[in-house]
């Protein structure tokens, strides 16, 4: 028992059991918990490449939009199953990932970051100009939360914010478990030797362009799987999901909460983000400025993010 | 023995204050809880305070403070105060949404007020719909709201493009220019506004010689000016709007594309106008606006324009603009409706804006709350720019040219995609 107490999933999990409850204490409420464990796994899904790997993807809104826009045609146009509308956004994001992946992890540095952020905004106009299939400028909206249907059990209505909630918890932790467990294994090791040197992972014999290809399109897919949850989240979805200020939004997020050297520093980043915009929203309307003023501060006074006060290199370096 | 401790009070003397204190409060408490039992009513505004449209908050804001001012100088609504709680969508949909729940959720809203432009309203309609409240829409004019997105909970408060269309096209035929040039903004909004266009057009026997479409974020029109330059058009009829609208007013004046061309607006908004200037406004020869300060022979418009000088003396613009009219009338009439029902029931309340006719619509006819597509009915007026000599100041820029009657000019029964739904106990 005692070692199991040890684990910081264990404490995350009954953290985020007892959150809907604390959040009214700060004008929050249920949906917004939700958005903070989407948001989550959106940022860890980026941080998979951007600490781990060592790339900068300017454009993950993409994956996360082409995930969204996925789950809502399939619900509107073959079926409205959730399961299969959640592997749809993987597989739609997985897909686009792989592609544009394939065209741009031989590039280094500044020239991957440009291509990733000429893409995201190629698929944003595509998104915002295709009226028939993507609903243009006004998106897809009045799509539905279908119910959760597990085999053997009755379905499980996700309509009332608090069953969505636990449901989005549920995939959450299963989603941190594996990233966990992919950083931890032997491909995350050579994932981290590429983004330590990778001319000598090169010769160690490893084809880190492949590597680098498989880390792109996994991130791409935890994106897609974020996206279509949003989706369910909203019941609704736009060309805005795949713009690049919310691709600066989850690079912002990761390095605030402390991603770089922490594994858990997105998820304080994403919690604080959403809080944020919503508090200070509450009160003045120009919680932007405040915000941007927040970010500064914070990597002014702590660059490696919140995170990086508390634990420098535990995880990380290992 | 020491009674007083170093910051001056004893134990003792701290818990006798501390009940008297306590006593006090309870007593000076108590007409607050009378108070309270009455809560007021609650509007939840989302409008867009930052972001493409963040102008139109500001003018946004001032209208509604109207129509709240209106009711709670003569004691309020059934007895009850009414308060707006304000929520900036940044004209970003997906975060209207978000805003929206929160003051559903956690503000406990009993109506919603929405501007921020088209896609934030396609999303507050289904948004209004799934809950159940009814959501008075202020700026947008896109075709989709009283078309598609129709329904019960919805109702859209300013004219929308087909109307706008019907009402310009036929007079600018008729009136400045046969050859037509288009200029329309490359998305949705901009595509319905020059398909309608074109519908009259060809009505009237005009003829177009081309069309530029402007990608959305374009700050450099010249490539576009020189193929208007090449086509020879009488008239080029620009359908783009926001920050675009405002760098390609500057470039077709430096251009003097005004010397070769009539350049028509079939929908202004007098904050971007004013943000171009008196001396660039004029390189227009007619604007399509939906309400104007000073409309020649409409009773109680100068009364408005006065409280408005006096509720807001330091406003960010000195008279009421189309989109402070828009949502003190949207405001007022779903207040007015709660007043008529008796009660904040959305469905009676929704019985009670269905078909009604407003008298003091400020405009020069009655504005009808149409049954069937939820759409507020009313004139729209067309305005040229003044002369310098004739203006009073800043934003003293239009004159009166006409009007086209909303009975005559919006979208018929027949033509509209409006499906309204049954409300639960129909």
């Amino acid at each position: 028992m005692r070692r199991f107490l040890k684990l910081p999933f264990v404490w995350m999990f009954l953290f985020f059991l007892v959150l809907p409850y604390l959040l009214p204490l700060i004008k929050g409420y249920t949906a917004l918990a939700s958005e903070i464990l989407i948001y989550a796994m959106f940022a860890l899904g980026f941080n998979l490449l951007l600490s781990y790997t060592g790339l900068a993807s300017f454009g993950h809104a993409a994956f996360f939009g082409i995930g969204a826009y996925a789950m809502a045609l399939t619900q509107l146009k073959l079926s409205d199953d959730l399961w299969l509308g959640l592997l749809m956004g993987m597989v739609a994001a997985g897909f686009f990932a792989g592609i544009v992946g394939a065209i741009i992890c031989r590039k280094r540095g500044i020239y991957f970051s440009l291509l990733t952020l000429a893409f995201s905004q190629m698929f944003f106009f595509i998104a915002f100009r295709w009226d028939e299939v993507t609903g243009g400028e006004t998106g897809l909206t009045g799509l539905r939360r279908p119910p959760l249907r597990l085999p053997g059990l009755p379905a499980v209505s996700l309509t009332e914010p608090m069953a969505f909630y636990l449901f989005a918890l549920a995939v959450f932790m299963v989603v941190m478990i594996l990233i966990w467990r992919l950083v931890h294994s032997p491909f995350g090791s050579v994932l981290q030797s590429i983004k330590q040197n990778e001319v000598r992972a090169k010769y160690l014999g490893y084809n880190t362009v492949f590597y680098k290809w498989v880390s792109f399109t996994i991130s791409g897919i935890i994106s897609g799987l974020a996206g279509a949850m949003f989706l369910l989240q909203q019941d609704a979805v736009f060309p805005t999901y795949l713009n690049w200020t919310e691709s600066g939004n989850v690079v912002m997020v990761t390095i605030m909460g402390g991603g770089v050297v922490n594994f858990f520093g997105p998820i304080l980043g994403a919690g604080i983000f959403v809080i944020l915009q919503n508090a200070i929203g509450a009160y003045t309307e120009h919680w932007l400025l405040i915000l941007g003023l927040i970010f500064i501060a914070i990597i002014m006074v702590i660059p490696e993010g919140i995170l990086g006060l508390f634990k420098r290199t535990k995880t990380v370096q290992q | 023995m020491e009674t007083k401790d170093d910051k001056g009070i004893s134990r003792r003397a701290f818990l006798k204050r501390s009940a008297a204190g306590l006593t006090i409060l309870t007593v000076s408490g108590v007409p607050t809880l009378l108070r309270a039992q009455q809560p007021s009513i609650k509007i939840g505004a989302v409008i867009p305070l930052s972001g493409n449209y963040g102008f139109l908050g500001a003018s946004e804001r001032c209208g509604i403070g109207l129509a709240i001012d209106e009711f709670n100088s003569k004691g309020g609504l059934l007895g009850r105060k009414v308060e707006v709680a304000e929520e900036d969508c940044a004209t970003d949909a997906a975060l209207a949404i978000r805003k929206a729940q929160r003051l559903l959720q956690s503000e406990k809203v009993n109506f919603f007020l929405n501007g921020g432009g088209s896609s934030v309203s396609a999303a507050m309609a289904d948004f209004a719909k799934k809950e159940g409240a009814v959501d008075m829409c202020i700026d947008p004019n896109s075709d989709i709201l009283t078309g598609e997105k129709a329904n019960r909970f919805f109702f859209q408060v300013p004219p929308v493009n087909y109307q706008i269309a019907h009402t310009i096209a036929p007079y600018v035929a008729q009136n400045i220019g046969k050859k037509w040039y288009y200029f329309t903004h490359d998305y949705s909004w901009g595509w319905t506004l020059t398909e309608s266009c074109r519908k009259f057009m060809k009505e009237k026997g005009a003829q177009e010689v081309g069309e530029s479409k402007i990608p959305l974020n374009t700050r450099d029109f010249s490539s576009f000016l020189l193929k208007v330059r090449g086509a020879k058009p009488e008239v080029v009829m620009v359908n783009v709007a926001g920050a675009d609208f405002t760098a390609m007013v500057e470039q077709m004046y430096e251009f003097g594309l005004h010397k070769t061309a009539k350049i028509v607006i079939p929908l202004e908004d007098f904050e971007d106008a004013w943000a171009v200037g008196p001396e660039k406004n004029s390189i227009f020869t007619l604007m399509g606006v939906e309400w104007h300060y000073a409309i020649p022979g409409v009773p109680g418009i100068n009364e408005f324009v006065a409280r408005y000088k006096k509720l807001f003396p330091r406003a960010s613009y000195p008279v009421p603009t189309t989109n402070s009219y828009n949502a003190y009338m949207g405001l007022r009439e779903l207040l007015r409706a709660v007043e008529r029902a008796g009660t904040l029931d959305a469905p009676k309340v929704i019985k009670a804006l269905e078909g009604h006719a407003v008298k003091d619509s400020l405009k020069r006819d009655p504005t009808l709350i149409r049954e069937w597509d939820h759409q507020f009915v009313q004139d729209f007026y067309y305005f040229r720019p003044k002369k310098k000599k004739d203006m009073k100041d800043w934003t003293d820029i239009y004159e009166y040219v006409g009007y086209g009657k909303g009975t005559d000019n919006a979208i018929t029964k027949n033509l509209s995609q409006a499906r309204m739904e049954k409300l639960p106990g129909e």
